[in-house]
């Protein structure tokens, strides 16, 4: 990048405010931010690379360790392309546990993004209320699923394991606790003077920049863009799905976004167990070769499974492009330039949601 | 402490990004589109972008692919403008301009758009 | 034993301070780091403070395999904390390289080539209870009588 000032302000690699290492190099006048530039390659470990010639039994694990914040939604496309290229159909009940479990994780995800938006602008009491919520929510994931982070639920053809009455009831209570909890948070995230002062119109991406640069999930829904997945999935129209979008483009925005996507994933799990009916978790099927591009929603938005399998269930290619690709790019390009001041600079980095393993895989 | 610990070379990494599957499929398309050798290509793109830019490269080509009619297209002005970054929007559209006179001037299609390759690698370079 | 040791064998059990470090791990690992701060395992009331600062550091946790560009960095960054330091490392990567350590990888495993580890949590990932269970069983041993040892 052609240097336009003699100061370079670095953030990174280790900051305190950054669960991940990375480094973001900001050319400032004073304390405003004239130009970004992200350096990487603290946590490449060329994933692609290792599962090209392996059969999909270990790719499927491999998926599912790109990520451990959103693992779910990588074992979730990561299965149903495969599932696609064979012409397996997964039974009805494990069709609704899927996306129980999906939406499960995805609460988890952006009540860990919400938590570590406050604990950056230094609101610590609410960043600890979300992350003592966040725990409920990993307790039911470890209910079903039987493992908190990497739990290898989806299979071709169905699920692991299935979910009992008990487990249902457990569940549904869970979900009420959580519902009225985070009303009470997001009544203190909405009023709070200082925390409006520190989100509202600062960060802001306009929709043409989001566009351009191909932004997804929360980050491009807060800048009116109509782009979610799974809209398109069988399984979530049938659950009665609409997408939850925002006009402003700011830090409030993209925050509240998560907030009230958390309350659709209550509603989404709600209904997935009043449609569910008893029935078989498992079909059968073998993997066939073929080439698929494959969309899913992760939590942090649009992921993308381009791959090739031969017939002895072998992955050939593989491109993974993952949600927060895009994002922490429009991130550094474009909301980043005009911040004010450098203690922006991590508030607005933090609130696009950035998951540098994924970025990096 | 006069030696800078994270100011490192990092042309070998932002290599390793580059020859991921789609990013590699992407450089092939525009280096086809200019003419030039896919090294080449490669080599202007890890000195004039960073590694974050370089990650989205696909991403923000399919975007692009979208965008403009189909002159542009013709002559990838979408992709070296908008996705690539590597000319401004301004000049994009005067060698589209410059194209279209050629070809109502009588040059030959061939021609025409090898003199437009010519003139974004001359933007390019300079 | 004297009176000023035994001063700082029970200041130091009640503040040890902890800086995290990933050095190339899939993110599992430090949101379980992270989880051990919310008030359902409530890191603090062990006296146990995450800054993520180097320099204020007892204990390093350290997730992930060993990525390259982390080649020159790490022990740098270990040559900061000041004594007594312990180096902890968190999951089954910076062991062994977990799934990550194949043919055409990147990464570079074991972590204990390039710093002295003390312990080892394996676990892909562990759960928040057994890290904050290693710190507090890691710490009495190592600061524990700290000037009298190296004297």
């Amino acid at each position: 990048m052609k240097k336009t000032v003699d100061i370079s302000l670095p953030v990174g690699p280790m900051h305190p405010c950054f669960k991940e290492p990375c480094r973001i190099k900001c050319e400032t006048r004073g304390e405003y931010v004239l130009a970004a530039e992200v350096e990487l390659g603290y946590v490449k470990k060329g994933i692609e690379r290792i599962m090209r010639g392996r059969p999909w039994q270990e790719v499927m694990f491999l998926a599912e360790r790109v990520c451990g914040i959103c693992s779910v939604i990588h074992n979730f496309v990561f299965i149903e392309s495969v599932e696609h290229i064979s012409g397996i159909v997964p039974t009805e009940r494990a069709a609704y546990l899927r996306v129980i479990v999906n939406e499960l994780d995805r609460m988890q995800s952006h009540l860990l993004a919400n938590y570590s938006y406050c604990y950056t602008i230094e609101h610590e009491t609410l960043a600890m209320y979300l992350l003592n919520l966040r725990e409920t929510v990993m307790d039911q994931l470890e209910l079903i699923t039987g493992a908190r982070v990497t739990c290898a639920f989806i299979v071709p053809g169905g699920v692991r394991c299935d979910i009992s009455s008990d487990i249902a009831d457990e569940l549904r209570s869970a979900l009420d606790h959580i519902d009225a909890e985070l009303t009470r948070f997001i009544r203190i995230f909405e009023t709070g003077p200082l925390i409006g002062l520190r989100s509202k119109g600062i960060g802001i991406l306009t929709k043409d920049a989001a566009i351009e640069s191909h932004a997804v999930g929360p980050t491009a829904r807060a800048s009116g863009i109509d782009n979610d997945q799974r809209s398109t999935h069988p399984t979530y129209t049938a659950l009665g799905f609409s997408p939850v979008i925002r006009q402003e483009g700011d830090n409030f925005a993209r925050i509240m976004v998560r907030f009230e996507e958390v309350f659709q994933s209550i509603r989404l799990i709600r209904s997935a167990l009043e449609a569910m009916r008893e029935g078989p978790i498992r079909g059968g099927g073998t993997i066939k070769a073929g080439s698929i591009r494959y969309r899913g929603e992760a939590p942090r938005g649009e992921l993308l499974y381009e791959l090739t399998t031969d017939d002895y269930g072998r992955i050939l290619e593989i491109a993974i492009q993952t949600p927060s690709i895009p994002n922490i790019q429009v991130c550094a390009h474009a909301m980043l330039i005009d911040a004010q001041s450098a203690a922006d600079i991590t508030s607005i980095f933090i609130s696009s949601d950035p998951c540098i393993a994924c970025t990096e895989r | 402490m006069n030696k800078y610990l994270y100011e490192k070379d990092l042309r070998q990494m932002k290599l390793i990004i580059l020859e991921s599957r789609r990013h590699d499929a992407v450089v092939l398309e525009l280096a086809a589109t200019l003419g030039i050798k896919r090294q080449q290509l490669r080599k202007i793109l890890i000195e004039r972008s960073d590694m974050m830019f370089l990650e989205n490269l696909p991403a923000r080509c399919d975007v692009a692919r979208e965008a403009g009619d189909d002159t542009e297209r013709l002559l990838g002005i979408p992709l070296l403008t908008q996705a690539f970054c590597l000319i401004s929007k301004e000049d994009g559209v005067l060698i589209k301009e410059q194209y279209l006179r050629r070809i109502q001037d009588g040059i030959k299609h061939e021609a025409a758009v090898s003199e437009a390759r010519m003139e974004m690698m001359e933007l390019i370079r300079s | 034993m004297s009176l000023l040791q035994h001063l700082k064998n029970s200041v130091r059990s009640r503040s040890i301070h902890v800086a995290y470090v990933n050095v190339g791990s899939c993110n599992g690992c430090d949101i379980e780091i992270l989880a051990c701060l919310s008030p359902r395992y409530d890191i603090e009331q062990y006296g146990i403070y995450v800054h993520n600062n180097p320099r204020e550091a007892d204990v390093l946790l350290i997730t992930g395999a060993f990525s390259p560009q982390w080649e020159d960095k790490l022990k740098p960054l270990w040559d900061k904390i000041p004594h007594p330091k312990v180096a902890v490392a968190i999951g089954n990567c910076p062991i062994s390289g977990c799934v990550f350590n194949r043919p055409e990888t990147l990464v570079d495993p074991p972590v204990s080539k390039h710093i002295p580890i003390a312990a080892e949590i394996p676990g892909c990932p562990p759960r928040p209870t057994e890290i904050i269970s290693t710190i507090l069983s890691l710490a009495p041993l190592i600061f524990k009588d700290y000037e009298e040892t190296i004297r």
